[in-house]
């Protein structure tokens, strides 16, 4: 029983080292950048400000998106909001924006070139859940994105 | 300087109904609990402030409202929808309070991207744009990819409304297929006729001239659902 064990074994680290050894793959580097938005404020079913973040320079010449992140950053008191992130391409998330500070993740934006400008903004649900005359929204974002080249 | 005034609590006594009561016990005008929504009263306060209720647009809003957790003891007001209703297109659509976002363009945060990772024909005519869009930039910037002088924004959105609706996700992402070689071919041109040039660095741009987009697209292939090199080095 003994010997089986160790032939076994003998052959599994053989097949692990024939995979080191032929089939090592091919890592691709990998960056992010990290941008944050002006205050965002909207009130009353309202749209707020649109912020502009440039990637800035990426690197490589063939990139994809492999995850964003979004801290928000919400005022004390915010009520409901949808946050809305569009990538250079024009792909536009929409997500439940968190009405206390928290990190979002987004796999929307997967694969695609992360090169240019993003946009980012709120837009206030048009109901209140925290007594507010009118509701109102109050958040700051940080992206986060993170790429392969 | 103008004044703008709220009559909506006189249609409310109007009707006899008796007026929503907010938080401190005041009453705040224009404003209803979520449930009253299809009431005759705010039916008639909405009309009044000229919303149209069989609208794609109000639809929209108000099932927006609804799924993203307006209860129904939630208070709302007129106001409101007026103004979520002005970042719908016509057809219900979100676009946005600037028009920014392209309809069919829009999606959930965590949706799975690859449902729309589909190569789909692209017209020769952006083809063609966005390979001199990148081959000038590759120029200008020295090869280097400058997320703030690009202009790639611009002719994706362009492209997008060239086609259908139903298209658009899976038309950029195959458009950026495209993109992502071309960028690719360039650097690989200008490196072969210099081993050592780094990007960043000045080269000599005629090295350029015989790469085009035939040139290109002629070296490749769809390979399920991304654009491959058919010389793939293994």
């Amino acid at each position: 029983m003994k010997a089986v064990s160790k032939k076994a074994l003998t052959a599994v680290i053989a097949c692990m080292m024939a995979c080191v050894m032929f089939v090592t793959p091919v890592f691709a580097a990998t960056n992010y950048f990290s941008k944050t938005t002006v205050k965002l404020n909207a009130y009353n079913g309202g749209s707020s400000t649109v912020s502009a973040l440039s990637s800035g320079s990426v690197s490589g010449s063939e990139r994809s998106i492999t995850s964003v992140s979004l801290y928000c950053n919400v005022s004390r008191g915010s009520d409901p909001y949808t946050l809305y992130v569009q990538s250079p391409e024009g792909t536009t998330a929409i997500l439940d924006g968190p009405t206390s500070s928290t990190t979002l993740t987004s796999n929307a934006f997967a694969g695609e070139d992360p090169e240019g400008k993003w946009k980012i903004w709120i837009v206030n649900s048009g109901y209140t859940t925290h007594g507010n005359v009118y509701p109102v929204s109050t958040v700051t974002v940080t992206l986060k994105v993170y790429y392969e080249y | 300087m103008s004044n703008i005034m709220n009559y909506s609590y006189l249609i409310q006594n109007m009707f006899g109904e008796k007026n929503s009561i907010w938080g401190t016990g005041s009453a705040l005008p224009g404003a209803f609990q979520f449930s009253q929504l299809n009431s005759g009263v705010v039916q008639s306060q909405l009309k009044a402030a000229g919303i149209d209720t069989g609208s794609r647009q109000y639809k929209a809003v108000i099932q927006k409202m609804a799924e993203g957790g307006c209860t129904s003891g939630m208070f709302t007001n007129v106001q409101a929808i007026k103004n979520l209703m002005k970042q719908y297109n016509s057809d219900g659509d979100y676009v946005g309070a600037d028009g920014s976002v392209v309809p069919g363009m829009l999606v959930s945060g965590d949706a799975d991207s690859s449902s729309w990772h589909k190569m789909i024909d692209v017209s020769e005519e952006y083809r063609q744009k966005i390979f001199d869009m990148v081959k000038e930039e590759f120029i200008k910037e020295n090869g280097v990819a400058n997320g703030d002088t690009t202009n790639r924004s611009s002719v994706y959105r362009a492209y997008q409304f060239s086609i259908d609706k139903s298209d658009r996700l899976k038309g950029t992402w195959s458009l950026q297929q495209y993109e992502s070689k071309y960028s690719k071919a360039l650097y690989d041109a200008v490196k072969a006729a210099n081993p050592d040039w780094k990007v960043g660095k000045s080269f000599d741009t005629s090295i350029l001239d015989n790469v085009t987009r035939e040139s290109v697209e002629a070296n490749l292939k769809i390979s399920s659902n991304t654009l491959k090199s058919i010389d793939v080095k293994v």
